[in-house]
């Protein structure tokens, strides 16, 4: 008997305990669903990517203190067995709890009375779950409230997953520049000086990657690692280091063409949906396709992109739209597919540099080969300023300007040959070509770059001379250099190259110096940033 | 098992004794069932009520019903307490004149004190030691009185000229104060019926005296679970204005609170009423049934009380409701 009265009152409590927790749900759920509204609104006018997540924290915690407290105020069996009684049973039942195993000569008497009270009790009929109406109706309207301001679409929204993602994108690449730094520390072959530099170098690349909050800003900070890690590669003497920091840039370059590719998808998905979207998706495609081509450089997309906008998002310049997209597209895989292939070949492209009809691709890979070309550059070379390796960037060949032109490299698959800026900006430098060569790839350089070596002042440059073209001094637009106090010049010929020699500075000091006045007179200058950007790359490619 | 059969017999015939008086005394039930409840408590029980209303003939009934012996003083302002508990008298004996104890009319198992206010203190406090003690002394003597040995005071509310109150130490010692009611029209023609005409009414005898024992003795053992004890201290200390939680109305009007002898009787009369209701453990409705008699006597009201026309009962029934029982 005493085993029955016990389970019986234990379902009992079961019951109030439920019963318990309903009523402190009741109370705690407005509180969390409140606090998640809150969130919900805040994240509507401040970026917060883990809004979603707080939200559902502040629900799920809402959710279980409501259970904790309930369990917490659950009542305890007797208080349970008293309750029982209070429906007319005159304490029987918690007497005959508290005489379980009980010696008293009543004890007997009393269960049998407490088990003819047990019997027939309905405990749910007794103990109803209730819920309140009064509490129930506020805690619709707040999860409407919540479910509403959840599928608000708000650019800060949308702002903030695009920065969760550049960042964590970002993180990957900070992760590769830190195990090279380990491998740095450990064992570099480079001198302190150069040691230090470089750590400041991947230092400051890694806060670039850090700062960056678009695509864009990560894909060129993603490049000028690239740049460093390819430069430094080079300049070491230590194998094992170079074929460390290489791998390193390779993988800078990958995740270069990662955010490239991620940026054309989305582009390419924001304008499907903006086919038979709406305006505001018209609108996000338009920025979606200005980004990509902020990013690539490539002007025609920009331009097709600012047409699209600008006939009010018609169905022609929509297709207009996505065909340059394909293009650029297209541009981007080939040469990734040219750099692959040319990767080491880079010596054998060293003619190409001097064949006239050198296409682009064929350019683009000798350009690769900056210092080689320059050696075996052949008398066409002459036509290039400087006998750079940018001559075998002009596909035409005789580009004396080197101007890059077109056929540019398709390297930064800019093709518009934007002056020299290596870069066929940015996107030139981390082509394949570059990725695949190892050396100088990274920056293929027109005019006469070759090749940027960010940070770097031309170390290996420095005992280049910059020689001065066939005319009198002065006279060649393109250099700016002092002649001697001779007003002379001189030239040699050698056997595999021709070369002036007469009035020579030197050009790492010159490089040096105009890089150095360029950041400053950059810093504080109240230009676009984009065009900031071109000028910084500009010089870092003078080495 | 032997004890389960002996406790329903005694549980019955408690009803018994019950429906008997009944037949005796017209009305009145509830006097009759609390008179009954001192009884198997082993209380004394202090009777207020208009003269007439049957407050002598509730004892005689009682005493013929559980066939115990029965005496009534009547308490007069020249009442010596050798009237009440007896006197040594010289008796000739052998030639020899010899001191005899000669027992009082306070040598009974019912004791009807009928007026106490009305004697002097002196003779009240001879009542109090065979009330406390169940004994009596006198010279140097000491006697014992019979068992079971139960003193039902009475007194009238409406003459206070010539009276002597009870002190409160007096008061304490009742297990009981019952306010005796006048009877309804219906109940009144009944008494009419049964006593202006020769109709008689026969009372038989259901209890001895050694069966009240027993029965006493059972009713201690009969379960009382912790929470309906502490429902019934809460009531008590609830009295005293001077405790932290005390209610409202207690700091209000309450001047002294019950003692623990207040305790003792709700706890033990609560018992004996769940036992004469046939049940085997406590209730919280016997602690609020007996909360009233236990407590009305022992709480002393203040000023603003009287003022305010609170009666004790009153103040008991504020704190019935604000003490919650679960």
């Amino acid at each position: 008997m005493d085993k029955q009265i016990r389970q019986f009152v234990k379902r009992i409590r079961v019951r109030l305990t439920g019963q318990e927790m309903i009523n402190w749900l009741q109370r705690t759920l407005p509180a969390g669903a409140a606090v998640a509204i809150m969130i919900s609104v805040i994240s509507l006018f401040v970026p917060f990517y883990y809004a979603p997540h707080f939200e559902v924290l502040a629900l799920l915690l809402s959710v279980f203190s409501g259970v904790g407290l309930g369990i917490f105020h659950a009542p305890d069996l007797m208080k349970c067995a008293l309750m029982a009684d209070a429906k007319g049973h005159k304490e029987r039942i918690s007497t005959a709890l508290a005489m379980a195993d009980s010696p008293n000569p009543y004890a007997a008497l009393q269960k049998q009375d407490a088990m003819a009270a047990i019997t027939g009790f309905s405990i749910r009929k007794e103990f109803p779950i209730r819920l309140s109406i009064k509490k129930c109706i506020p805690l619709l309207l707040l999860a409407v409230l919540f479910a509403g301001s959840c599928f608000l679409e708000s650019p800060v929204r949308q702002k903030a997953q695009e920065v969760h993602a550049v960042k964590e994108k970002a993180k990957e690449t900070v992760a590769a520049i830190e195990k090279v730094e380990k491998g740095l520390k450990e064992e570099s072959g480079l001198s302190e000086t150069e040691l230090s530099d470089l750590m400041e170098q991947l230092e400051l690349s890694k806060a670039e990657l850090l700062k960056a909050e678009t695509q864009t800003e990560l894909l060129k900070a993603q490049e000028r690692l690239a740049q460093k890690l390819e430069t430094a590669s080079t300049q070491t003497d230590n194998k094992t280091l170079s074929d460390a920091l290489q791998k390193a840039a390779q993988l800078a370059q990958s995740q270069q063409a990662d955010t490239r590719e991620d940026l054309i998808k989305e582009a390419k998905e924001a304008l499907e949906q903006a086919s038979d979207g709406t305006n505001v998706e018209k609108e996000q495609a338009y920025e979606k396709l200005s980004e990509l081509a902020s990013a690539l450089g490539d002007n025609e997309l920009q331009k097709a992109a600012d047409n699209y906008r600008d006939s009010n998002y018609s169905g022609q310049d929509h297709a207009a739209a996505q065909s340059a997209l394909q293009q650029a597209q297209n541009r981007l895989n080939d040469q990734s597919a040219l750099a692959e292939n040319s990767g080491s070949s880079g010596n054998a492209n060293s003619s190409d540099g001097s064949d006239p009809s050198a296409t682009a691709s064929d350019s683009a890979s000798s350009s690769n080969n900056t210092d080689n070309q320059n050696n075996n550059s052949d008398g066409n070379s002459q036509n290039n300023s400087g006998g750079n390796n940018s001559q075998g960037n002009s596909s035409e060949g005789n580009n004396s300007q080197g101007n890059s032109g077109q056929g540019n490299s398709g390297q930064g698959g800019s093709g518009e040959g934007n002056n020299g800026q290596g870069g066929s900006g940015q996107g030139g430098s981390s082509q394949g070509g570059s990725g695949s060569n190892g050396t100088t790839g990274t920056n293929s350089g027109t005019g006469w770059n070759y090749g940027s070596k960010n940070g770097q002042e031309g170390i290996a440059k420095v005992d280049e001379s910059i020689t001065v073209p066939e005319g009198e001094l002065g006279e060649d637009e393109n250099l700016t250099g002092e002649a001697n106090g001779n007003d002379s010049s001189t030239y040699t010929q050698s056997d595999q190259s021709q070369t002036w020699a007469g009035s020579k500075v030197s050009y790492g000091s010159v490089s040096g110096e105009y890089k150095e006045k360029a950041y400053q007179k950059l810093d504080g200058a109240s230009y676009p940033d984009r065009l900031k950007d071109q000028i910084r790359n500009y010089f870092d490619g003078l080495n | 098992m032997a004890e389960s059969i002996e406790i329903q017999e005694m549980i019955q015939k408690v009803k018994a004794c019950e429906a008997e008086i009944g037949k005796g005394i017209i009305g009145q039930r509830d006097i009759i069932r609390q008179v009954l409840l001192a009884i198997l408590s082993d209380g004394n029980v202090l009777l207020e009520g208009v003269p007439g209303l049957g407050k002598t003939q509730l004892v005689k009934a009682i005493s013929q019903v559980l066939s115990t012996s029965f005496s009534r003083i009547q308490f007069t302002p020249d009442l010596m307490p050798a009237d009440v508990t007896g006197t040594n008298l010289i008796i000739k004996e052998e030639g020899n004149n010899v001191f005899q104890f000669e027992q009082g009319p306070v040598f009974a198992n019912i004791v009807l004190a009928d007026e106490i206010n009305r004697a002097t203190p002196k003779t009240q406090s001879a009542l109090l030691e065979a009330m406390q003690e169940k004994t009596v002394t006198v010279g140097k003597n000491t006697y014992q009185l019979p068992s079971p040995f139960m003193v039902l005071a009475t007194q009238n509310p409406i003459e206070n000229e010539g009276t002597y109150p009870l002190p409160e130490a007096q008061l304490d010692r009742f297990l009981f104060k019952l306010l005796v009611k006048f009877p309804s029209k219906a109940e009144l023609k009944e008494i009419m019926d049964i006593t202006v005409t020769n109709r008689q009414v026969t009372l038989e005898p259901v209890m001895t005296g050694e069966e009240i024992l027993s029965i006493r003795s059972m009713i201690r053992d009969l379960p009382m679970s912790d929470a309906v004890m502490d429902y019934a201290l809460s009531l008590v200390t609830a009295t005293h204005p001077e405790t932290s939680d005390a209610p409202e109305i207690t700091r209000k009007y309450v001047l002294n609170g019950a003692s623990p002898r207040a305790a003792q009787a709700i706890i033990k009369t609560a018992r004996a009423r769940a036992f004469m209701e046939g049940r085997y453990n406590v209730a919280f409705e016997d602690v609020q049934f007996c909360a009233y008699p236990a407590l009305r006597h022992r709480l002393a009201l203040n000023f603003e009380a009287i003022s305010d026309h609170i009666t004790a009962d009153a103040v008991i029934d504020q704190l019935v409701q604000d003490i919650k029982t679960v």
